[in-house]
């Protein structure tokens, strides 16, 4: 053991101890602020005792004072990232998102596999605590003064919907006749040839992806006309949306995207990520389907 | 009910009128130490560890305005009221009342059991 330190070195390290938790702009002024008013404290203590403030006195003081993370606590509105409410949300999607990328581990070259499994799952992981940091901290700038905006998930955002099927058409476009479209933007130049397709791939497998786009074109214009979800829209929605995402695991096991080698192997990168977003947007969709809660005559006469 | 979760909920229901007890003796200027005793001569005792953050965090929410004075030795941060902490504490104040008088009269009526 060292040296038994001193009533003011001990007072120090306390203040220390609560102030480095504070945001910078706090820390001198609270420190100043506390060292007087610990001071004060110790001295009743030492005094109420009949003993002057000694080492002792003061530890014992200090400690009654409380844990300096608890006391720092306790200056600061504190900011939680995952708040009780979004655990159950979290927990879902962290362990979806660990299920599909393990579903997907096949597709990933054998020597560096579980390496790569493992750096996948945590840059999940990464985005998720991300993306709720990002959402808490812009709930933190609510007031009293924000009130509840009902929103209804049913209704179709028919700007949206139209934009996607023009996205969708451009991307028929773009990957269904690229040399065309680069022949178009650059006054009548052609692709490059590293760029050209696998003949297999453009001729049998392409065409599938563009039918199922196709069938999601139709979908989005059926919402626009509709203007609302119903059951029947959203299941076809998330088969659809399977549907691609299979169609894409498909690519990645039957065979080159391009004949060159650097670009298909950025396709296949490209195409793994695509599909890897789609299963999880569709587990997304599926656990909110499921756990909406029931309509009055759903519930069961015995709990009403 | 656990016998044990009594000292957690007799914590948690004293908690809520800590803030109603710290502003109810800030209308004139008090420092951290001060103000603790004050309460404590109320019977109302609030740990340092508590009281003093809360001082802060009333005045960054506005309710509380301070200033340093240095005349009586070394300097000490003066907390009172401000303009808003004072309709605050008037608020406050009337719903304290009103909880009061709801609890006595559920406590009289429905309370055979607490003897």
């Amino acid at each position: 053991m060292g040296d038994p330190m001193d009533v003011e070195t001990l007072i120090d390290l306390y203040i220390r101890d609560v102030v480095q938790r504070l945001p910078r702009k706090q820390r001198q002024d609270v420190a100043l602020e506390l060292r007087g008013l610990v001071r004060e404290e110790l001295e009743l203590r030492a005094a109420s005792g009949r003993r002057t403030l000694e080492a002792d006195i003061a530890l014992q003081g200090l400690r009654a004072f409380g844990e300096p993370r608890d006391v720092a606590a306790r200056y600061c509105e504190p900011w939680i990232i995952i708040p009780p409410t979004e655990t159950r949300r979290f927990t879902f999607a962290a362990l979806v998102g660990a299920l599909v990328l393990t579903a997907l581990s096949p597709l990933i070259a054998a020597p560096a596999r579980s390496g790569q499994l493992a750096i996948l799952m945590f840059a999940w992981l990464g985005m998720l605590v991300s993306y709720f940091a990002i959402r808490s901290s812009l709930e933190r700038r609510k007031t009293a003064l924000d009130l509840w905006v009902p929103r209804d998930n049913d209704r179709v955002s028919r700007i949206g919907s139209m934009a996607i099927i023009v996205m969708i058409g451009i991307g028929m476009v773009a990957y269904g006749a690229p040399g065309w479209l680069f022949s178009l933007f650059s006054h009548g130049g052609s692709l490059p040839a590293w760029l050209a397709y696998d003949a297999t791939f453009q001729s049998t497998r392409l065409p599938v992806l563009f039918l199922f786009w196709l069938c999601q074109a139709v979908l989005l214009a059926v919402l626009i006309i509709r203007g609302r979800w119903n059951p029947l829209l959203r299941r076809a929605d998330v088969g659809l949306e399977i549907s691609v995402g299979l169609v894409l695991i498909w690519f990645l096991g039957a065979g080159n995207v391009f004949k060159e080698l650097a670009p298909n192997k950025v396709a296949l990168s490209a195409i793994s990520a695509a599909a890897l977003l789609l299963f999880i947007d569709a587990g997304v969709k599926l656990y909110r389907n499921v756990s909406r809660f029931a309509p009055p005559d759903e519930i069961p006469s015995g709990t009403r | 009910m656990a016998q044990g979760d009594t000292p957690a909920l007799a914590l948690e229901l004293r908690r809520g009128v800590i803030v109603l007890a710290t502003l109810s003796q800030l209308r004139l200027p008090r420092y951290g130490y001060e103000l603790r005793q004050a309460l404590a001569d109320y019977g109302m005792a609030i740990e340092e560890g508590t009281l003093y953050p809360l001082l802060r965090r009333l005045e960054t929410q506005g309710v509380l305005k301070s200033e340093w004075r240095t005349n009586e030795g070394s300097p000490r941060r003066y907390y009172t009221l401000s303009a808003d902490g004072r309709k605050l504490f008037r608020s406050l104040t009337e719903t304290w009342h009103g909880l009061n008088e709801a609890m006595d009269r559920l406590l009289a009526h429905g309370g055979s059991d607490g003897r």
